[in-house]
């Protein structure tokens, strides 16, 4: 059982620290031997955790994204890590181009995942398209301004960003080993060349009390694309989740799930989303940036 | 700001660049972390003493596990406290512990010293040290200072983990020196307390301390512990102590009333004032357990102690917390604690006039038997970065026998025991380093 609360447990050669968070069971591994420092640093991990749940979910009413997306076409002033991250969600879309948009959110009102066969509303996917494009957002370093009833999602960074960050924090903390991982996008840290690799058990997914396979990590971050549980049915075509924002339909041939293995977990979850968007030629594309990766059809 | 990417040769190298951007650039690591917590007490008995504490403590965590820790605590005391003597019809007239002048008290109320005011000064330093994977040493040592007695110490420990670190098997010892400044000279025990020869100024303060005294007591305290983790959400911890203390161990302030007899001609009223006399060695002993259990994000702690002495007292303690932890790391911890204790073998309200003296005796209400109920409540939320702040609060209530059966004389209406409250209020920051 996971709970909002650190549960310490000691592991064969370090502290594991569990809690619940970005609708994921979480896990800290950091090498010490010290109960107390294992959780001191912990707890500074959950709580920046926490905060960057808050601060970047769209289901809250009372952050920043909250203002954003409700600011009816006037300019919402940016804090320094707001700015950070809308750079970033930037480069992403010059990088894709176009595929990866965070103003893409809007178009999940016209479709429903649940497995089911589906008669998309073309017509509501036409209007809201209206209201999707990053080209038609203005962003400077201060501040961002959407079109009238556009709306930004994080979600597709936010919780690879805090991955990263937890795991940078308790390092930077302590010089210690650390892996973090949250819902199994993963990033390790080994703090010298002497120690042992971290070891990460790959689920089956269509068992996942079964282990695949076992990586192991010195630097490194695993992130997954994808869920093989959210699609529909479509003239008897099965249809992913991931959705194209230039027609509003799901990418035709995208994998069930990508998996990416690169440094940073932004990186890795960045990499697995580029490739679900290029739906038929994810493994192509992922060759040709030779990564390590698995996609499962 | 805004990055503009054209014809990448490779995403993954712009993956990776730009996100390193995102994290801030590739971050340091640092050999040390640590934190400091802060912490003020305030503590105040319904019309007896009122205290303040402030606590500065820093924590290190070093490379090779070690851990470093050191404490500096400073409390400021004042107000009144109970010089063991019986309330009287007359009105009670104490020589001031210095011996320089006299306080008064009125008819039918417990007499209090309102001489009690004191500050202490106390600081900690330990050092936690792994021996090999699976056991650790920790030392430690100690000093505190105030107006009438010091204290320096030290302390060593061992832990050993065992099967597959689900059981610590514990033991440590600590040695404590103590010095007594009797403030007024040390008093031959069971001696009648001279009248003072009042300084005519009717004096409020005491500055001067008079005469002073030197004794000291040495103190020793050995325990041995196991903690178990029966389960995912269940540990149990259970402890042995063995405690040693001897040299002087009388409260210099301390009188006992000797009463005139139920046959007397003014039944319960005082007639002189001894010091109190203690043993000069006392031996405790006492047992511990404690299990503490998650329930689905919430941890309720619950612990038990028994205690024995040679002094004749026995206690109890069951103590119990909630804690319920909300999101966003806050957390709301209810606290309820019961103690019951047994009086000491020794411990006499008050002496009767004609009666043999006896080897040993005090009336300091500590000793006597008595119920005390502590009722609590402590909120704790993050602010940033890993700082924290918490706030709680406390009720003390502490019951004795005011009226024991047997009672004559004046001393029928006389309360013994008095009904002693206390509220505390603390606020700690904790911040990350």
């Amino acid at each position: 059982m996971l709970s909002k609360e650190l549960v310490l447990r000691r592991s064969e050669n370090c502290w594991k620290a569990e809690f619940s968070a970005m609708a994921s069971p979480c896990e800290l591994l950091i090498d010490t031997d010290t109960e107390s420092e294992a959780r001191f640093l912990a707890s500074l991990a959950l709580s920046e955790t926490l905060r960057i749940e808050s601060k970047f979910s769209r289901y809250r009413d009372d952050n920043i994204i909250h203002a954003i997306n409700h600011s009816n076409g006037q300019p919402v002033e940016l804090d320094d890590e707001t700015s950070r991250m809308l750079a970033y969600a930037n480069s992403c879309f010059q990088l894709s181009d176009g595929l990866f948009d965070i103003t893409s959110g809007v178009l999940r009102k016209a479709w429903k995942f649940d497995g089911q066969p589906i008669h998309p509303d073309k017509e509501l996917i036409r209007s809201l398209l209206a209201v999707v494009g990053w080209s038609k957002v203005a962003l400077t370093d201060r501040s961002i301004t959407l079109l009238p009833g556009m709306q930004i999602d994080l979600g597709g960074i936010g919780k690879e960003y805090a991955v990263d960050r937890a795991a940078n924090l308790l390092h930077e903390k302590s010089g210690r080993s650390v892996m973090v991982n949250f819902g199994g996008d993963i990033r390790a840290i080994v703090s010298d060349s002497g120690r042992e690799p971290w070891t990460v058990g790959i689920e089956k997914p269509e068992n996942e009390e079964k282990v695949a396979g076992v990586i192991e990590l010195r630097n490194g971050a695993i992130a997954t694309s994808g869920d093989s549980r959210r699609f529909c049915l479509y003239k008897g075509k099965r249809l992913g989740h991931i959705l194209d924002p230039r027609t509003g339909w799901p990418v035709k041939h995208a994998p069930r799930s990508v998996t990416v293995i690169a440094g940073q977990c932004t990186e890795s979850g960045l990499l697995a989303t580029l490739a679900m968007l290029h739906g038929a030629k994810a493994e192509e594309f992922l060759q040709a940036q030779e990564v390590t990766f698995h996609c499962i059809r | 700001m805004r990055m503009q990417l054209t014809k990448p040769r490779s995403i993954a190298k712009a993956a990776a660049a730009i996100t390193t951007v995102l994290l801030g650039g590739n971050l340091v690591a640092s050999n040390t972390t640590g934190k400091v917590e802060s912490s003020l007490l305030l503590y105040s008995e319904t019309s007896r003493v009122k205290a303040a504490e402030g606590v500065l403590a820093g924590t290190l965590f070093l490379k090779g596990d070690r851990v470093v820790s050191a404490k500096l605590t400073f409390d400021g005391l004042t107000g009144a406290s109970p010089n063991g003597a019986t309330p009287s019809s007359q009105i009670q007239t104490f020589t001031r512990p210095s011996g320089n002048g006299s306080y008064t008290i009125r008819p039918g109320e417990t007499p209090l010293d309102d001489t009690f005011k004191d500050t202490r000064f106390a600081f900690d330093l330990g050092l936690t040290q792994p021996l090999g994977r699976l056991t650790s040493l920790n030392i430690g040592g100690h000093f505190s200072s105030e107006h009438d007695y010091s204290s320096f110490g030290l302390n060593a420990g061992l832990s050993r983990e065992f099967f597959d670190k689900n059981t610590t098997v514990g033991i440590s010892g600590s040695f404590a020196h103590e010095l007594v400044r009797t403030v007024g000279g040390t008093h031959v025990p069971l001696s009648s307390m001279p009248l003072a020869v009042d300084d005519g100024g009717g004096g409020e303060e005491d500055d001067d301390d008079g005469p002073e005294g030197k004794e000291k007591k040495d103190v020793f305290d050995l325990l041995v512990g196991v903690t178990q983790v029966l389960n995912r959400q269940t540990i149990f911890r259970a402890n042995y102590s063995y405690g040693s203390v001897t040299g002087y161990l009388n409260d210099p302030y301390k009188l006992l009333s000797v009463v005139e007899p139920a046959t007397g001609a003014n039944p319960g009223e005082p007639v002189d004032y001894l010091y109190e006399g203690r043993p000069d060695s006392r031996t405790k002993q006492s047992v511990y357990g404690q299990v503490r259990r998650y329930l689905g994000g919430h941890t309720v702690d619950l612990s038990y102690r028994h205690f024995w002495d040679d002094w004749g007292i026995t206690s109890n303690t069951v103590e119990l917390f909630y804690r319920w932890q909300f999101k966003g790391d806050k957390a709301l911890v209810p606290h309820f604690r019961w103690y019951h204790q047994t009086e000491a073998d020794f411990y006499r309200a008050f002496l009767l006039q004609g009666d043999p003296l006896p080897g040993f005796a005090s009336a300091d209400y500590r000793l006597a038997s008595f119920n005390a109920y502590t009722m609590g409540l402590q909120y704790s939320f993050p602010l940033h970065q890993g700082n924290k702040i918490s706030i709680g609060g406390e009720y003390y209530m502490q019951r004795g026998d005011a009226s024991p059966p047997g009672l004559f004389g004046s001393l029928r209406d006389a309360k013994l025991f008095p009904d002693m409250d206390a509220l505390m209020f603390r606020i700690g920051f904790e911040h990350a380093l």
